[in-house]
C-alpha cells in the first residue's frame, strides 16, 4: 500500500484529496499544520507528501527543507499559481507544483507520474480474479491474457479502482475519452457491452438506472 | 575636452595676454617719456649754448680764425656728455651732424631735433640744431648727447620682467592648476556617484573635504544631489511599500478566491461522478454551499472597496435614535446565532455620517465582535455624546486580540486566527472595509483589547450643528 502524506490546513480541501486518494487506492494521513505534518514525517514512513504553501506554524517551503531530509518526495498543492512561485517550489526540490483549482484526475495522474518516477506506484492493480499490470499494461482474469483496445483497458480500471460505485456515464465518457460529454450515451455503452463480453463481466458490470454502471466485486 | 583643461587653458591665454600688453604698454610709455625728456634737455641745452655764443660774441668780436674760435667757446660750454659743435654753413641746405644725423634744410634762426641711430651698432643719439646768423655768417650750433644707454636700460628692464614674468606665470600655473583640479575633482566624485547610485548602491553618498566645502556653489550642488538621492531611497522604499501590499493583497486575494473553488470544484466534481450515499451526498453539497456562501461575501466585501476608493460620499445628519433603532432590526438574528447577549445605548443626538455606510460598519464590528464571544457572551454598542464629537464603541468581552496584531487587522485578509475566521465563514476583509468607512468619515478606528478579556473598538463621528437638525430626515433601513 502507497502512503501518501496531506498537509493541508483547509479541512474541505484536505478530505477532498483524501476522499480522491483512498478511492484510487492510496492510503492517506491528513495534517492539519505544518507542524502536525512534520510529527508525522518523523513518526511513521510515507511514500509521497502533498504539501500546501500556506500553512499555519511552518509554511510548505519550510516544511520541503525538513521532508528533503527523510528522501520523500514531495507536490506543492497551492493556490501561489505565479511563476516564480512555482520556480521557488521546484528549486527546493519539489517533485511537481499543482495549482488551485485542480481536477482530481489530473492531481491523480500527477502523483502517479511521481510515484512512477521513484519506482513508488502501484503496478499491479488486483480485483477478485482481474489482473492488472499498470505498467505494462497488460489485464489477466484468472492467469490467461486477454487483450483490449486502448478505451477498453482505460473503461476497466476506471471501474476496478472504483470498484462498489456507480459511475455517472457523462463522467465516465469525460474520464476514458478525455473530451467534454456531448449528449451521446451511445459510445460508453457500447464500450461497456464490448468490455462486459471479452471479459466475461456480464454479471459485475451492472448497469444502474438513470446513472450509469457500477462495478460489483464478487462476494467472499 | 576636459573642464579642467578648458579653465586652465582659458585662464592662462587671457593671463599671458594680460602681461604682455600690460608690460609692453607701460615700458614703451616709460622709454617715450625717457626720450622725450632727453629731447627736451638736449633742445633746451642747444637754446642756451645759442644765447652763449651771441654773448660770447658781444664780448669777443674778433675772429681771426673760425675753427679757433669755434674751439675756444666750445671749452665753454662742454658739460658732461652733451657735446657742442658750431660750423659755419656752406652753400647748399644740407647739414650733417658731426655724429651723422642728417637735416635736409634749416632756415636762419630755426631749431630741429631729431634721434639718430648711428650705424649698426646701436649708438643712439639726441641731437638739436639751429641755424643763426652772426659775424655775417650763417652758423649751425648743434647740441648732441649719447642716449644708447637709455636702450640698454630699457631692454634690461624688459629682460627683468619677462624673467619675473616667467616666474610669475610658472607659479600662477600650478595654482591654476590646483585650483582647476579641486574643481573638477567633486565634479568626477559626482559623476562616479551617480553612476554608482544608477547601478544599484543606492546607499552612497558624496563626502566633500574641508577645501572643497569651502567652494559654494560645489557644496550647494553636492547638498543638493545628497538630498535628491536621500529623496529617491525614500520613494522607492515607499513604491516597494506599496508593490508589497499590493503583492500580499494579489497573494491573499488569489488565496482567498481558490481555497472556496478548489473545494466547490473538487466536491461538485464527486457528486457528478459518483453515485453516492444520501449522507455523503448531503455532506458534500453542504460543503459546496457554504464555501460559495464565502465566496459570495468575499465578492461583496471586495465590491464595497473598490466602490468606496471609486466613489464620494457625502454625509448627512441623522438622528442617533433611528441609528440605534435601525442596528436593532438589523440585528435582531444574530443573539440567536452566536448565543450571545446583544445590547444598545445611544445618547440622544444628531450625528453627521453616511447612513447605510455607517450601519454596514457597526454591524461588521457587532458581527466580529460575537463572533469573538464564547456562548452566553455579552456585546454592547454604546453611543456617547462628548466634546465635539460622537463616540460609537462596540465592547465584547470575548476572545480578545494579541497585542502586537492589532495593527495589522484592518489589512485586507489578515486574520488572527485563521482556522476560526474559517469556520465562522469569514473572507478577512470586514475590518479593512470597516476602516475604509471610517475614513470615509473622517475618523479613524481606535481598538483596544485584552488578551482574554475582550476588545473595544470605538469611532469618533462630527455632531452636526443645532441649526441642521431641524432638517434631519428619517433614515430607513
Amino acid at each position: 500500500m502507497i502512503n501518501i502524506l496531506v498537509a493541508e490546513d483547509e479541512f474541505y480541501i484536505a478530505n477532498l484529496i483524501k476522499i480522491s486518494l483512498e478511492q484510487a487506492g492510496y492510503n492517506c494521513m491528513l495534517a492539519e499544520d505544518g507542524e502536525q505534518a512534520l510529527k508525522l514525517v518523523e513518526e511513521q514512513e510515507f511514500d509521497l507528501v502533498l504539501l500546501d504553501i500556506m500553512m499555519p506554524k511552518i509554511d510548505g517551503y519550510e516544511l520541503l527543507e525538513y521532508i528533503r531530509i527523510y528522501k520523500i518526495p514531495a507536490i506543492f498543492i497551492t493556490a501561489k499559481s505565479s511563476v516564480s512561485d512555482k520556480v521557488k517550489g521546484l528549486k527546493l526540490g519539489a517533485e511537481d507544483y499543482i495549482t488551485k483549482p485542480f481536477d482530481t484526475s489530473e492531481l491523480l495522474a500527477r502523483i502517479e507520474v511521481v510515484l512512477r518516477r521513484f519506482n513508488k506506484n502501484i503496478s499491479y492493480l488486483t480485483v477478485d480474479d482481474i489482473e492488472i499490470d499498470l505498467n505494462s499494461r497488460t489485464v489477466k482474469k484468472n492467469g490467461v491474457v486477454i487483450t483490449l483496445t486502448l478505451k477498453e483497458y482505460e473503461l476497466l480500471v476506471l471501474f476496478l479502482r472504483n470498484k462498489n460505485i456507480a459511475l455517472y456515464r457523462e463522467t465516465i465518457y469525460e474520464r476514458v475519452w478525455h473530451e467534454n460529454f456531448m449528449g451521446d450515451t451511445r459510445t460508453v455503452d457500447l464500450h461497456v457491452q464490448r468490455l462486459r463480453k471479452k471479459m466475461h463481466l456480464e454479471n459485475r458490470i451492472v448497469s444502474v438506472y438513470k446513472v450509469g454502471y457500477r462495478y460489483e466485486e464478487l462476494k467472499k | 575636452m576636459k573642464l579642467k583643461w578648458r579653465i586652465f587653458l582659458v585662464t592662462y591665454i587671457v593671463l599671458i595676454a594680460a602681461y604682455g600688453i600690460f608690460t609692453s604698454v607701460i615700458m614703451s610709455s616709460w622709454l617715450d617719456s625717457m626720450k622725450s625728456a632727453e629731447i627736451n634737455s638736449v633742445t633746451q641745452q642747444n637754446t642756451n649754448t645759442v644765447k652763449l655764443f651771441h654773448a660770447y660774441y658781444i664780448v669777443n668780436p674778433t675772429v681771426s680764425d673760425f675753427d679757433n674760435y669755434f674751439e675756444k667757446f666750445k671749452s665753454f660750454t662742454n658739460f658732461n656728455d652733451m657735446y657742442t659743435e658750431l660750423s659755419v654753413a656752406d652753400d647748399s641746405n644740407f647739414y650733417v651732424s658731426f655724429y651723422g644725423a642728417e637735416f635736409s634744410d634749416i632756415p636762419v634762426n630755426t631749431q630741429q631735433v631729431t634721434v639718430y641711430n648711428a650705424g649698426s651698432s646701436n649708438q643712439i643719439y639726441v641731437t638739436a640744431v639751429t641755424n643763426i646768423s652772426e659775424m655775417g655768417q650763417s652758423i649751425y650750433i648743434e647740441t648732441t648727447r649719447y642716449i644708447s644707454p637709455i636702450f640698454d636700460n630699457y631692454s634690461n628692464h624688459v629682460k627683468k620682467i619677462q624673467m619675473w614674468s616667467a616666474i610669475v606665470l610658472a607659479i600662477s600655473t600650478v595654482f591654476i592648476l590646483l585650483t582647476v583640479h579641486f574643481i573638477s575633482k567633486p565634479l568626477n566624485k559626482l559623476t562616479k556617484l551617480s553612476s554608482e547610485i544608477a547601478q544599484g548602491n543606492r546607499n552612497e553618498r558624496i563626502k566633500l573635504n574641508r577645501f572643497e566645502k569651502g567652494i559654494k556653489e560645489i557644496n550647494e550642488l553636492s547638498e543638493s544631489f545628497n538630498h535628491m538621492a536621500d529623496c529617491n531611497e525614500k520613494y522607492i522604499a515607499q513604491l516597494k511599500e506599496e508593490y508589497k501590499k499590493q503583492e500580499e493583497f494579489t497573494g491573499s486575494f488569489t488565496h482567498e478566491l481558490k481555497t472556496p473553488l478548489t473545494t466547490i470544484i473538487g466536491y461538485s466534481d464527486l457528486l457528478r461522478t459518483y453515485d453516492l450515499p444520501q449522507k455523503e451526498r448531503r455532506m458534500y453539497a453542504e460543503y459546496i454551499y457554504k464555501e460559495g456562501k464565502r465566496l459570495e461575501l468575499l465578492s461583496i466585501h471586495l465590491l464595497n472597496l473598490l466602490v468606496m476608493n471609486n466613489q464620494e460620499f457625502t454625509l448627512s445628519p441623522m438622528k442617533t435614535e433611528i441609528l440605534s433603532y435601525d442596528l436593532k432590526s438589523a440585528t435582531a438574528f444574530l443573539p440567536k446565532k452566536y448565543s450571545v447577549n446583544l445590547d444598545f445605548y445611544f445618547e440622544k443626538d444628531v450625528v453627521m455620517c453616511e447612513p447605510s455606510l455607517l450601519k454596514t460598519l457597526i454591524m461588521n464590528l457587532v458581527d466580529n465582535g460575537c463572533k469573538a464571544s464564547d456562548n452566553g457572551g455579552r456585546v454592547s454598542v454604546v453611543g456617547k455624546r462628548e466634546q465635539g464629537f460622537y463616540t460609537v464603541s462596540v465592547v465584547d468581552h470575548g476572545a480578545g486580540i494579541p497585542e502586537k496584531e492589532i495593527k495589522k487587522i484592518t489589512e485586507p485578509f489578515y486574520m488572527v486566527d485563521k482556522s476560526r475566521s474559517r469556520k465562522q465563514g469569514g473572507a478577512g476583509l470586514g475590518l479593512a472595509l470597516c476602516s475604509k468607512i471610517a475614513l470615509i468619515h473622517g475618523t479613524r478606528l481606535e481598538i483596544t483589547s485584552q488578551l482574554g478579556k475582550g476588545t473595544t473598538v470605538s469611532l469618533k463621528l462630527k455632531r452636526a450643528d443645532i441649526k441642521s437638525t431641524t432638517e434631519v430626515t428619517n433614515h430607513e433601513i
